[in-house]
């Protein structure tokens, strides 16, 4: 979400949507200000977007990647302090671009929570639109 | 045995049950026009 954030520009005039399966609105709101993000923030209760789209959940083994470790110890060298998790720790989530007729153009599916595409494959697939 | 429907590139992408932060329902079908980027959010710390 913060490249996203920080790559605005770059992305001409898609609109980024968050989607979570918070339930507690409150929650959803104090997420949007602490990424300091302006735009949707979305609850999918029923994680229906979550299903159409293959995002799936993964092992412990899958969630505890080589990746997902050395982003935790890079946080804690930071001095960021790690809370207890209240959410599901084994979703894996996706990403998506979705055309001006609202068909997919582009899915990313992580092999593990802490892969994301880099910004940069983002804004091809968004350029690709054009 | 339920059978799970996955859509992939090139597929409509429908409107499901979604809510903004405010408490509004969000359809994606109301951003027709407009290319989106829809981020799945993954638990991290």
């Amino acid at each position: 979400m913060i490249a996203v954030r920080d790559h605005l520009d770059q992305l001409g005039d898609v609109l980024p949507v968050v989607v979570t399966f918070i339930d507690d609105l409150s929650r959803l709101y104090a997420y949007r200000n602490h990424l300091e993000i302006e735009f949707p923030v979305l609850a999918d209760i029923d994680r229906a977007l979550y299903r159409l789209l293959g995002a799936s959940r993964a092992s412990i083994v899958r969630v505890w990647s080589p990746g997902t470790i050395a982003m935790y110890a890079r946080l804690l060298l930071h001095g960021r302090r790690l809370r207890s998790p209240k959410e599901d720790t084994r979703q894996l989530g996706a990403d998506a671009v979705v055309d001006r007729d609202g068909r997919l153009h582009r899915v990313w599916l992580p092999p593990s929570p802490d892969a994301r595409p880099d910004i940069a494959e983002v804004i091809e697939a968004v350029a690709e639109l054009n | 045995m339920t059978t799970q429907l996955v859509i992939g590139e090139g597929d409509l992408l429908p409107d499901v049950a979604l809510v903004d932060h405010e408490g509004v329902q969000f359809r994606f079908s109301d951003h027709r026009g407009r290319p989106l980027l829809v981020l799945l959010h993954r638990h991290l710390a």
